[in-house]
């Protein structure tokens, strides 16, 4: 009887998912990047209308509102977060500024690790200059302490601190993940000089409860990105779950998170919410995977500016990022693998060195593609869709933005064609045929690195602006036969955001010997040690448990543990059934499982159990489950579909132009279907239907564009 | 009209356009000179199926192939040089050219043909050998084409039905090649005998498995079998996996497309580095640098590099070179010093351009042999690089000199820090593993000072584009040492200029908490290979430091421990001890728990005139400690307050027109200076190595320029 | 015309002359090595980089046995416009001496750069 809304907030537009008996809708609202809460408010009230209420009215009965919130990334990107001060341990205030080396490159294009001399690190996050201060303390990696803690050091530097005005404390010392008696002691110590009693009190953060993990620069940039994004985070969500409460919406409001889950506000960590639309895109291919019975599914989301992709792998519960990266900074998160290039419908395409490059440059929506007649004369992609006839220029986005083909053609022949020697149409067709590839390419090597199977099994999802129009061109490139075309595609993100189960995630980054290099017996003594720290994520969980008020028999609990060879440094994240480990028993099964992943993942001669094993993390993922979205069905239509019209398209440069059919995607129905060359018109996107594939329509209205022969 | 190529006068009884040792068994210098080869039939029939835009979707996606191999590889390696970025995963034309490497190593890639062409000249049709699908095959020896014993490289032939269509090849440094040296390094070599051992194409596999005779005698070779094995498996896996996806891809547009797409990406490459130089001013370049050691000995070594561009080409000249000394390892080889170029190439002059062997093509390499730098067969080779990388450095120099007035300007700066010190340990690791490696503050050298703006910090390893300097915590876990400091950590320490060089990354280690072997290498003690640029001053050189018998543990339980910087060490020795201050390279020895190490990779030379730097920066640099207030003062002529740290802008103006006075008054007219500028030498002990001075090979020579022959 | 070489070198390509970026005064014949219109000085490099340890040969400076500073100066303005550390009475380097009748070509077809 009650609605689940569902909001996933993106660079231009603001989608919104509403289910109510039975009914689901979709709505958009423009993004309004000074007060995300406008355009979360505009989308779900449209939403809402489409439900057939108000949303006050809807808010009042809804069961949950999940929101998936761009508030950090905006912080990250444009620095408006607050002054911190970092307290570390002496000789190591450096790490931030020398980045690892790498930092110059980490979360740019790949072109750019080619070019090392003109390589610039970004500026960190907290200054090295006045708003990073020492600490003479050691602590060794057995969690021996080498060096004690000098408490009047840190009171001084402490106030070095104040003095220069940081509204939060940030404490990373070496090896507190082992040991964190220093950290803590800091920690009481800044609240004893700044007691609660009195104003301007500051938050201290402790890298090792933060992220207690090995590896200083991440837990570092892991701690201080959390703190930094508090603020405007809070600000923000406390700011709609106002207004919502005075609707009369009583709920916590839950929020989507990078970690594949969602959680309320109370039990939600920053630093969780980067990056979590696309990962609720992944989720919400994950449910549409189990409705239709498919273990492979390659989720793909081309939008203005970026192409992004997620993986669901069967064999593989939860698939992580092996080194994320938010903007800059590389982090310890287990964030839900996904990945994003510079290819969009904004991609630019220039001529350099006479070599073709299409993006990862963006003309994105200002002034955007030449035909939004915005101002923009480089050529993009869209740009040379409309050229090619896939996109109708009197109907984009449902006629809301007309748009200038002479303005395509234009900036396609003065920037593309001439230089290349080219007509108009043979230009446009290559920038379509690039990006396709290069999509294509790059989901390729993607799922062929993270999944080990072969991208033919997988079925992909194609949502986004641009996702139907292209995604018959770039599956070719990735060996895909089968694309699933969903209805509410232009919402994917906000329908994902519902598909997602309540989740939260402990890890202790802790490194066992489990077995020693040579020995073929596994190490009893590390059982012990493994369960003393399942022990301890097992406390925080049960206290998060009860403050969710969810019922603890109604959760289930997940452990992974990440698992390596002898001082190699792939890991791979195994299952373990139970929340114990049974001594060598347990961990001899662990290991097989590892070597049997492994051997999948990099092929059978590339296992080494001589090297021994090692254990480096232990994740504890409670689930609450959430209810899955039932897809709407549809009776079939016994009526062959009829085109609304024609128009001429370039589908094939020796084959020329094809006067081809144009359906509106409205009026078709369940049992519709279609050979190509073929194009499917919706409201906000195009479905391409090239020849040698076919297009139906299902039962749900799920499109489906699958490879003939 | 005389072309400007018409100006070099080589020297009669010595080799230039080839190597000075001819063909052995396992190797033929004269198929390791060629650039790239004749195109193999399928290369042809391919060659027009490709339109030059679908290329460009063809080299993505070999690209993706080798990224992904070189993930793959990096993730199964436990070798921490692998992991550190010291490898390149490519993939080759049928015909043994390099079409496409990945973002490690260049030069590696540059190298690895050799074995190739080699087994398809005199191999493949031996009965005895043959080449077969399935087949590995695998080569270290720096005759036949490597670098030096401890870089290893694999290939693997790629067929489809029955016809060669592509190579893949992976290759990176390994470490231990079973030398009289643990680690391959040994400053006191003198003949490749004393190398370890020297595979030249050798066929250790078949039918896609190491055979076990091979792994056996390959792993009993070395030091380290555990790493080895575990290594060589890592790279077969890897060359399987790029054969895998070269094949699907042969699936899609047939195999005389993409070997005939390989060959293209070549010419392609080719024709745009042609074009490239076309837009260079024609002229003659030079310049020149000098090596302090010849291994285990000192001594003054000449390296010069003259530039001849005209038109489309350029003609590299490494004329007037100390000859072989036969008495250590720092001997380059013809191929060496050729590849070793692409570390610049790729990455500055030809940057943009996709990287592979066809941006050799417009450059004749003429490298004097025999000499350090194109040394005959017997000498010993590990420390070659030395002497590559110093020709890799002048030509930086000449490039950023030709650069600057083109199109190409903002590719110019003062070259990459190139001085080493790399300690290697040995000894029982936190948990019980024998543990030998280096930490990957290596990976953290300077950057030259750039035409606008300072190089950047601790920006990687030289020979590699993009590398990784890893974390404090994964080192003290894995080795059986600890690193008590670790930054930015130099004072004056870098090379000074209008705009500074980048600093290197610092290390500070501990034998802790078991006594350690420790053994270093490394190069620039007295002399650096860090020039600056249009009056940048140097990156200085960078000696090691240890200091036995210290108080640190003690002052670290009493919590009094000072704070530990280059300075605070090197200068002030604020701990109390017994200071070594040694060449970078010694030979094994062993430390108590509590010795302390200081080490790194050197600093950037500087860009510009330092009277010309901006006084704002210079007190950011005071700020940040990279320089002191004597060189505030000394060198860039900067007033200041000292108690706010703002600058007195009348004052140094004053302070800097008054320079620019002294300058003039000490300054002599060229005809005034030359004369007793030339006078001098350099002592003789210094000499012993040098060949005549100062023409090694023109005796006499007398000229105020040197190059200048009749 | 006047090209710009370097960051401190010109060429004035009328009369054939290498000239000072920053104060335009002339120096020699473009035809010439420029150094030889400049005005020269040797120097200790430690002078510059002073050793940062006390050990006589290891110190982290250049040994003045080994290597010295030249440094050239424009002989009108003052400005350092190149260096070279070479061994003590090493030869000069001839370092740019560029084609001038193809740079002349170049400037005289309008291909400016």
């Amino acid at each position: 009887m009650s609605a689940r809304l569902g909001l996933d907030i993106g660079g231009t537009f603001t989608d919104a998912v509403g289910v109510l008996n039975g009914n689901l809708v979709w709505a958009k609202a423009e993004t309004t990047h000074h007060d995300l809460k406008d355009c979360f408010m505009e989308a779900a009230a449209r939403a809402a209308e489409r439900l057939g209420a108000d949303l006050a009215d809807i808010a009042q009965d809804a069961e949950a509102l999940i929101y998936s919130t761009t508030v950090g990334t905006n912080t990250l990107i444009e620095r408006t977060g607050p002054k911190l001060g970092l307290l570390t341990t002496m000789g190591f205030e450096d790490t931030l500024k020398v980045g690892r080396s790498r930092s110059w490159a980490d979360g740019m294009p790949l072109e750019v690790r080619f070019a090392k001399g003109r390589a610039r690190k970004p500026e960190p996050l907290i200054p090295r200059d006045e708003f990073t201060v020492s600490l003479r303390e050691r602590i060794d990696s057995r969690g021996q302490v080498l060096i004690p803690l000098d408490e009047d050091e840190v009171r001084g530097q402490v106030q070095r601190l104040v003095d220069v005005g940081v509204r939060g404390f940030v404490v990373v010392l070496l090896n507190s993940f082992i040991n964190a008696e220093h950290e803590k002691r800091v920690r009481d110590l800044i609240h004893e000089e700044y007691p609660e009693v009195y104003l301007g009190r500051m938050p201290v953060f402790l890298s090792h409860e933060v992220s207690p993990q090995m590896g200083e620069y991440r837990r570092s940039l892991t701690t201080i990105i959390d703190a930094y994004l508090r603020v405007n985070t809070e600000e923000h969500i406390l700011d709609i779950g106002n207004d919502l409460l005075d609707m009369g919406y009583r709920r916590p409001l839950f929020l989507a998170k990078c970690t594949g889950g969602i959680s309320s506000v109370s039990r939600t960590r920053p630093i969780h919410l980067l990056g979590s639309g696309p990962v609720a895109g992944v989720f919400g291919a994950r449910a549409l995977a189990e409705v239709y019975g498919l273990s492979n599914v390659l989720l793909t989301d081309m939008g203005g500016t970026s192409f992004d992709a997620g993986l669901v792998v069967e064999a593989r519960d939860r698939l992580y990022e092996s080194d994320p990266i938010f903007d800059r900074w590389r982090v310890q998160v287990p964030v839900i693998a996904h990945w994003s290039i510079g290819a969009g419908g904004g991609s630019i395409a220039y001529i350099e060195d006479r070599r073709l490059h299409v993006g990862p440059r963006s003309a994105r929506s200002r002034p955007g593609p030449a035909c939004y007649g915005r101002g923009g004369t480089e050529p993009t992609v869209t740009d040379a869709d409309v050229v090619l006839g896939y996109i109708d220029p009197d109907y984009f986005l449902g006629g809301r933005i007309k748009l200038d083909a002479g303005l395509a053609a234009e900036a396609v022949r003065t920037r593309v064609a001439e230089p290349l020697g080219m007509t108009v149409d043979e230009a446009a067709w290559h920038i379509r045929h690039q990006i396709d590839g290069v999509m294509g390419q790059e989901l390729y090597m993607r799922t062929a690195l993270n999944s080990g199977s072969d991208p033919k099994e997988f079925t992909a999802f194609a949502v986004g602006g641009a996702g139907p129009v292209h995604a018959a061109g770039f599956a070719e490139f990735a060996d895909v036969r089968s694309i699933a075309l969903p209805p509410f595609a232009g919402a994917f993100g906000a329908f994902g955001t519902l598909s997602m189960d309540l989740v939260q995630t402990y890890e202790k980054g802790r490194k066992v010997v489990i077995r020693m290099p040579g020995n073929t017996e596994f190490e009893p003594a590390a059982a012990d040690v493994l369960n003393d720290e399942i022990e301890e994520l097992l406390v925080s969980a049960r206290r998060d448990i009860a403050e969710e008020g969810l019922d603890p028999e109604a959760v289930s609990f997940v452990l992974e543990i990440q698992m390596s060879y002898g001082m190699q440094r792939q890991t791979l994240d195994v299952p373990h059934s139970g929340l114990h480990i049974d001594g060598a028993a347990d961990l001899a099964m662990l290991f097989e499982r590892f070597e049997t992943t492994y051997a999948d993942s990099f092929g059978e001669g590339s296992t080494s159990p001589e090297s021994g094993g090692e254990v480096r993390l232990v994740r504890l993922n409670v689930i609450g489950a959430s209810e899955k979205l039932a897809l709407p069905s549809f009776d079939a239509v016994a009526d062959a579909p009829s085109p609304n019209g024609k128009r001429r398209v370039l589908w094939e440069l020796d084959r020329g132009w094809e006067e081809t059919p144009v359906y509106r995607l409205d009026a078709l129905g369940p049992g519709a279907a279609m050979e190509g060359p073929v194009l499917v018109e919706a409201e906000d996107s195009v479905g391409a239907v090239p020849r040698g594939w076919s297009f139906r329509l299902d039962e749900h209205r799920m499109g489906w564009l699958e490879k003939q022969t | 009209m005389t072309s400007l190529r018409d100006q070099i006068k080589l020297h009669e009884g010595l080799v230039y356009d080839r190597h000075a040792y001819g063909k052995g068994p396992g190797w033929d210098p004269e198929l390791i000179v060629e650039k790239a080869a004749k195109p193999s039939p399928i290369e042809a029939a391919g060659y027009d199926l490709l339109s030059d835009v679908e290329l460009e979707i063809f080299y993505h996606k070999m690209l993706t192939i080798v990224e992904e191999a070189r993930e793959v590889w990096q993730n199964l390696s436990i070798s921490d040089i692998i992991l550190a970025g010291d490898m390149s995963t490519a993939i080759f034309t049928p015909s043994g050219d390099l079409a496409v490497a990945s973002t490690g190593i260049h030069f590696h890639a540059l190298l690895n043909y050799a074995q190739s062409k080699f087994i398809l000249k005199y191999y493949r049709d031996d009965p005895t050998v043959g080449l077969n699908e399935g087949d590995i095959f695998f080569f270290n020896n720096p005759l036949a084409g490597s670098t030096h014993a401890p870089d290893m490289f694999t290939a693997m032939p790629v067929f489809h039905e029955g016809e060669l269509v592509a190579w893949a090849e992976v290759g990176g440094h390994q470490g231990d090649c079973g030398s009289v040296s643990p680690g391959g390094f040994n400053p006191y070599a003198t003949s490749r005998f004393e190398e370890g051992f020297h595979m030249a194409g050798v066929k250790i596999g078949e039918k896609f498995r190491i055979r076990k005779d091979m792994l056996d005698y390959l792993c009993g070779s070395v030091r380290n079998p555990f790493v080895f094995a575990v290594e060589l498996r890592s790279r077969v896996a890897t060359c399987l996996r790029m054969r895998d996806r070269i094949l699907r891809e042969v699936e899609r547009r047939g195999p005389a497309a993409v070997s005939g797409g390989l060959r293209r990406l070549i010419d392609r490459s080719s024709e745009l580095a042609s074009e490239r130089l076309e837009q260079i001013n024609d002229g003659i370049y030079r310049s020149i640098l000098f090596n302090d050691t010849i291994g285990a000995e000192k001594g003054l070594v000449r390296i010069p590099v003259t530039v001849i561009k005209e038109g489309g080409e350029m003609t590299i000249l490494v004329q007037g070179v100390s000859p072989p000394n036969g008495k250590g390892p720092v001997h380059a080889t013809w191929h060496l010093v050729r590849a070793s170029q692409a570390v610049y190439l790729f990455a500055y002059f030809f940057r943009g351009l996709m990287p592979n062997v066809g941006l050799f093509e417009p450059l004749t390499f003429l490298i004097e042999g025999p000499s350090v730098a194109n040394s005959p067969e017997d000498v010993a080779h590990t420390e070659g690089t030395i002497i590559s990388a110093a020709v890799v450095q002048c030509f930086h120099i000449i490039g950023s000199k030709m650069l600057f007035d083109s199109p190409f300007r903002e590719n110019v700066s003062a070259p990459f820090s190139r001085n080493m010190v790399a300690l290697v340990f040995y000894g029982s690791n936190l948990f019980g593993y024998r543990a030998t490696g280096l930490t990957s503050t290596g990976n953290g050298a300077g950057q030259g000072a750039r035409f606008d703006g300072d190089g950047e910090h601790s920006t990687g390893f030289y020979w590699a584009s993009m590398t990784d300097a890893g974390e404090v915590e994964e080192f003290d876990a894995r080795y059986p040492f600890t690193i008590i400091a670790r930054g930015l950590l130099g004072t004056d320490y870098h090379g000074f200029g209008m705009y500074r060089g980048g600093s290197a990354l610092i290390e500070v280690s501990m034998a802790y908490p078991n006594p350690v072997v420790m053994t270093s290498w490394g190069t620039s003690d007295v002399i650096s290979h860090n020039p600056g640029l249009f009056g940048g001053y140097w990156g200085p050189p960078n000696p090691r430091l240890t200091i036995t018998k210290n108080d640190a543990l003690k002052l670290m339980a009493e919590g009094t421990l000072p704070e530990l910087t280059h300075h605070s060490l090197a200068a002030e020795q604020r701990l109390d001890g017994e200071y070594a201050f040694e060449s970078s390279s010694v030979n094994p020895k062993e430390f108590e728990v509590g010795d302390v190490f200081l080490c790194d990779t050197g600093s950037g030379g500087g860009y510009g005139d330092v009277l010309e730097r901006d006084p704002e920066s210079v007190m950011t640099d005071l700020r940040e400690g990279m320089i002191s207030a004597d060189v505030v003062g000394r060198v860039y002529k900067v007033a200041w307050d000292e108690e706010t740290l703002a600058v007195d802008y009348a004052a140094t103006e004053a302070l800097r027109s008054e320079e620019r006075r002294a300058r003039i008054a000490r300054g002599k007219r060229f005809d005034d200076f030359i004369g007793g500028w030339l006078a001098q030498k350099p002592k003789e002990h210094l000499l012993t190595y040098y060949g005549d001075w100062p023409d090694p090979r023109v005796p006499g020579y007398d000229k105020p320029f040197w190059g200048e022959h009749d | 015309m006047r090209v710009r070489i370097t960051e401190y070198l010109d060429i004035d390509l009328e009369r054939e002359l290498w000239c000072c970026n920053r104060c335009g005064g002339d120096l020699i014949s473009a035809r010439e090595p420029y150094k030889r219109g400049c005005l020269l000085y040797e120097r200790n490099p430690r002078e510059i980089h002073q050793p940062i340890s006390d050990h006589p040969v290891f110190n982290y400076s250049f040994d003045p046995d080994w290597v010295r500073i030249i440094e050239f100066y424009c002989p009108h303005c003052g400005v350092m416009m190149e260096n070279e550390y070479l061994p003590p009475g090493h030869p000069l380097t001839n370092d740019i001496q560029p084609d001038i009748d193809a740079l002349k070509r170049k400037h005289a077809n309008g291909d400016a750069s």
